[in-house]
């Protein structure tokens, strides 16, 4: 029988049921290959629910450190029943399934080009525990024994996880060390170890860390000074917000008074959300909130407030599967034109785009200090395979000496030396004018602010002509924001090339790793990853400087390319969507072979007849 | 009418209606969780009314109990989080016709869907709704909600709530126009079953508080509801909710209360103490606005051609 043999590369999927206490287990697991020195990509595949319906973990093993999602299970290990004739059907030609044969395996169930390996893990529980729960617990960790055998592990590495796990609660840590070992000579005692698949160790991950992009965020807040969050629950979204609240409560205690320093609130609606974080910017704070698509559609109304009003806002969109209610629990990118021209009449906003937990930091940080320069709301793209999955990171970096950019904010002596100060004078023509925080001055400086149209004095107007003049000059702050944002990132290859990539956000890794492929097979592209909108110059040059291009992204209408063509008038036949929206992270395999199917055969041809 | 025959009286019932007409596949609830008990006594009020599915709509917003029109084999409306009661009032508005339930959760009505709560309360629309108030947020994960009680730990407040929860039911007797305020349990099945026939009954707004068990995030709740039998009040009264006499002698305390007075309605769902179970109001004579949405179905073709003629004519030169 074929035999799927790999050392260092496949793809491992866990089968759970929900609420079971599984994915503890399965991050052990996965942790403890990082620790072997082996870049790992863990996935969730969750279902919108607590307990009892199929959840999957999945894990892609990869030496050479590519860590986008590979299709395709080369070994499954499968506890739920529910689910396991599909997840049977899942396994590639020669892969291995690895199940709990407590009971009988379907016979129809059986593939012949599939290795079978059972283990009775409830039946090794039930011997060993007598306690239902500890059985139902155990047994996950009976499977993550075996799995030390088959594939090679080093059992110390996990059994130091175990303990650091259970560090608060050490009584358990010799049970599980007993139900790994159960699944360890279990699983030497009956099969021939280790499989054709198997690990190795290595030293491939460096200093890299695993953490996931919303904690990543969180902490990012903390480091940029925010003192305010206003919230309301929605996946994927919610740890955002629980990570600030546990870093802040260490970090943001008044060591003296033993008080808080920050405040938290979950409000009733993201429209409340919204308009506590504009209340309290206006008033100098550093506030935020983090929110997934149906939070920005009701955010919108706020977002056009605060973008014409000219308040700092700072909004973590956690994108998820949609529209409407969606896919709540699959990522997407789909929020790029609602997030762009949130709300009503003439306006656009800074987006930034993640690509990494450490990138979730550093722009949740930079949004902050963006969000003061401008006086404008600035979005955060993160998605839910970004926040809510760990990824391998590189380690998340503070520069001590920084300061805080708050922007061009008046204080009383400033205001005592000006002759004339109006809160919409354009003073640097640079589209961006000084603010005072109330209770700046007691007579001076801007006290009222307002959503309706205005002059340069904060005075209500309805005169076209100076309509128009504020209007664009908050058009002119856009332009500024072009030089404030963070730059892309290019991968230029030495082989002149005619067609490049465009890739952002969790695109990226895909995106990387099928360059390479299609590289072998002698199709060589440029590289450029956007990290914000506004689009600068150099985006425009890479532009202008290839004829086609391939612009990667994971939703159905293909926005960001959208977006390209609306903001920068590119010639739309320049632009071919790659595109990727199930509500799985995309993978290479999806991009190459897209990418090879629509490969034009002379590509400057191609350009000119269609323009 | 839509659907109405000339002869009502020879359009016999053509089917029994049982159980299994009214289920549509396995509820994924988590076990123990009230929502079940919630289920089953519905459809139990289905059979018994022998309400035709094809003419029967449940809409819900967004939480664990608006899964709710997923098990049952009737129309359904799954919407968006809070917003279950305008998608009902459309329906009700346009569709007199048909029974139509409200499932919403305590953030669903009492968080994110108050404005729309409050108003539907007024509108009194010819509705029956159930909040299943279980004082947590299920599916995000136990963060607190506004019917949270002081003191409630959850991943948002860890060290405990700082303001009083809304009671639904002290708000829903608060608003103008109200006409029938309930509240059961989902641990006493007999007295849910009384309580939900009798807000189906009731024509208009039928507002029916559950106190509802989650065993996964609020298991101390839970505990304190069941065991604690001294708090809980039996409200009996000719024109109110009435259970035999066997579940009756289960509560400890009982009180005679007349649902038609407001005041003491508003009176009892002040107390902290005590959880009153039974009908606290009800007002058979408060306008439905659903009256007025209702008032131009019904007519002809030639009734409908004659009245835009008429129109027409005006412009006629």
């Amino acid at each position: 029988m074929l035999k799927v043999s790999a050392v260092n590369d496949f793809v491992v999927r866990f089968a759970n049921v929900n609420g079971t206490g599984s994915a503890s287990a399965n991050n052990m697991f996965a942790k403890a290959v990082f620790r072997m020195g082996i870049p790992i990509s863990p996935k969730n595949i969750f279902p919108s629910n607590i307990q009892g319906l199929p959840t999957w973990f999945e894990v892609r093993i990869n030496e050479k450190g590519y860590l986008g999602r590979r299709a395709g299970v080369d070994l499954m290990v499968c506890v739920n029943p529910e689910s396991m004739a599909n997840d049977i059907a899942s396994v590639k030609p020669g892969g291995y399934f690895v199940y709990d044969n407590t009971r009988k395996l379907h016979k129809e169930y059986l593939r012949d080009d599939v290795h079978f390996i059972g283990i009775p893990m409830m039946q090794l529980c039930m011997d060993h525990y007598a306690d239902p729960r500890k059985q139902q617990l155990f047994k996950n960790m009976v499977y993550v024994g075996a799995l030390a055998t088959l594939l090679d592990m080093d059992v110390n590495i996990i059994k130091v996880i175990i303990s650091e796990q259970f560090e608060k609660k050490p009584k358990l840590i010799s049970p599980n060390y007993q139900a790994l070992q159960l699944g360890i000579d279990h699983a030497k005692e009956n099969y021939e170890c280790p499989l054709g698949v198997r690990l190795e160790r290595r030293n491939n991950v460096g200093d890299h860390i695993l953490i996931d992009g919303n904690t990543a965020s969180g902490l990012g807040a903390i480091y940029a000074g925010a003192t305010v969050a206003a919230w309301y629950p929605i996946t994927p979204s919610t740890s955002v917000v629980k990570a600030f609240e546990k870093y802040a409560k260490k970090l943001r205690i008044d060591q003296e008074t033993g008080q808080k320093k920050y405040a938290i609130i979950q409000a009733e609606d993201e429209l409340a959300a919204m308009g506590m974080v504009i209340g309290a910017t206006w008033n100098g704070a550093r506030a935020f909130t983090a929110t997934s698509g149906p939070g920005v559609s009701l955010m919108s109304e706020f977002i056009g407030l605060a973008y014409f009003a000219e308040i700092p806002v700072v909004l973590i969109n956690v994108q998820r599967g949609g529209p409407s209610t969606g896919m709540p629990t699959r990522t997407q990118q789909p929020d790029i034109l609602s997030s762009a021209y949130a709300s009503h009449g003439d306006t656009k906003h800074v987006l930034l785009f993640p690509s990494t937990p450490a990138e979730c930091f550093e722009h949740t940080v930079a949004a902050f200090d963006l969000a003061d320069r401008l006086q404008t709301p600035i979005i955060v793209m993160s998605d839910l395979d970004l926040g809510m999955n760990n990824h391998m990171s590189p380690p998340l970096e503070w520069d001590d000496s920084k300061k805080y950019d708050l922007g061009k904010v008046l204080n009383a002596e400033d205001l005592e030396n000006m002759e004339v100060y109006g809160r919409y004078l354009d003073v640097d023509d640079d589209g961006v004018c000084y603010r005072t925080i109330p209770g700046t001055h007691p007579t001076k400086g801007s006290f009222f602010t307002r959503g309706t149209s205005r002059d340069e004095y904060a005075q209500y107007t309805e005169d076209g002509s100076v309509y128009v003049r504020i209007v664009d000059r908050i058009l002119k702050k856009w332009e500024t924001a072009k030089d404030y944002v963070p730059v892309p990132v290019f991968r230029i290859h030495d082989i002149p090339s005619q067609c490049g990539i465009i890739f952002f956000g969790t695109t990226r890794y895909a995106a990387l790793e099928a360059i390479d492929m299609l590289e072998a097979e002698g199709i060589i592209l440029d590289g450029m990853r956007i990290l914000a909108f506004p689009f600068n110059k150099m985006v425009e040059e890479f532009i202008e400087n290839h004829e086609k291009i391939f612009v990667i992204e994971q939703n159905r209408d293909a926005q960001f390319r959208s977006l390209l063509i609306n903001e920068l008038e590119v010639n739309p036949k320049k632009l071919i969507k790659v595109l990727n929206y199930d509500g799985k992270p995309i993978t290479a395999d999806t991009i190459k072979n897209q990418i090879i199917e629509k490969y034009p055969s002379s590509p400057q041809e191609k350009t000119q007849t269609a323009s | 009418m839509y659907g109405l025959k000339p002869d009502v009286a020879l359009d016999l019932p053509s089917k029994y209606y049982s159980l299994e007409d009214y289920n549509k596949g396995v509820a994924k609830w988590c076990p123990g969780c009230g929502d079940h008990a919630v289920l089953t006594n519905t459809q139990k009020l289905l059979r018994e009314k022998q309400m035709d599915p094809a003419k029967t709509v449940f809409v819900s917003g967004i939480g664990c109990s608006s899964r709710f029109p997923h098990y049952m084999d009737t129309y359904g409306f799954h919407g968006l989080h809070g917003r279950a009661f305008p998608v009902a009032c459309g329906v009700k508005f346009r569709r007199p016709d048909l029974d139509v339930f409200v499932i919403t959760g305590d953030g669903d009505c009492c968080s994110i869907g108050a404005g729309a709560w409050v108003h539907a309360i007024r509108y009194n629309m010819d509705m029956t709704v159930m909040l299943l108030n279980n004082e947590i947020y299920g599916l995000t994960k136990k963060q607190v909600s506004p019917t949270s009680r002081l003191g409630t730990s959850s991943n948002t407040t860890p060290d405990g709530s700082v303001l009083p929860p809304i009671h639904p039911v002290q708000t829903t007797l608060g608003v103008s126009n109200v006409s029938f305020v309930a509240q059961t349990a989902d641990w006493n099945p007999a007295h849910m079953y009384a309580t939900l026939k009798a807000a189906y009954e009731h024509k208009g707004f039928a507002f029916v508080h559950i106190l509802q068990r989650c065993p996964v995030f609020q298991l101390a709740l839970v505990d304190e509801w069941t065991s604690n039998k001294e708090a809980m009040c039996y409200l009996e009264n000719e024109n109110g909710i009435t259970v035999s006499e066997d579940i009756a002698k289960t509560f400890k305390s009982r009180l005679s209360h007349d649902p038609s007075d407001l005041s003491a309605a508003r009176d009892l769902a002040m107390e902290d103490d005590i959880i009153y179970l039974g009908l606290f109001y009800q007002n058979k004579n408060a306008p439905c606005y659903d009256d007025y949405g209702a008032s131009n179905l019904g007519f002809t073709i030639e009734q409908k051609e004659a009245v835009l003629n008429a129109e027409f004519d005006k412009y006629a030169i």
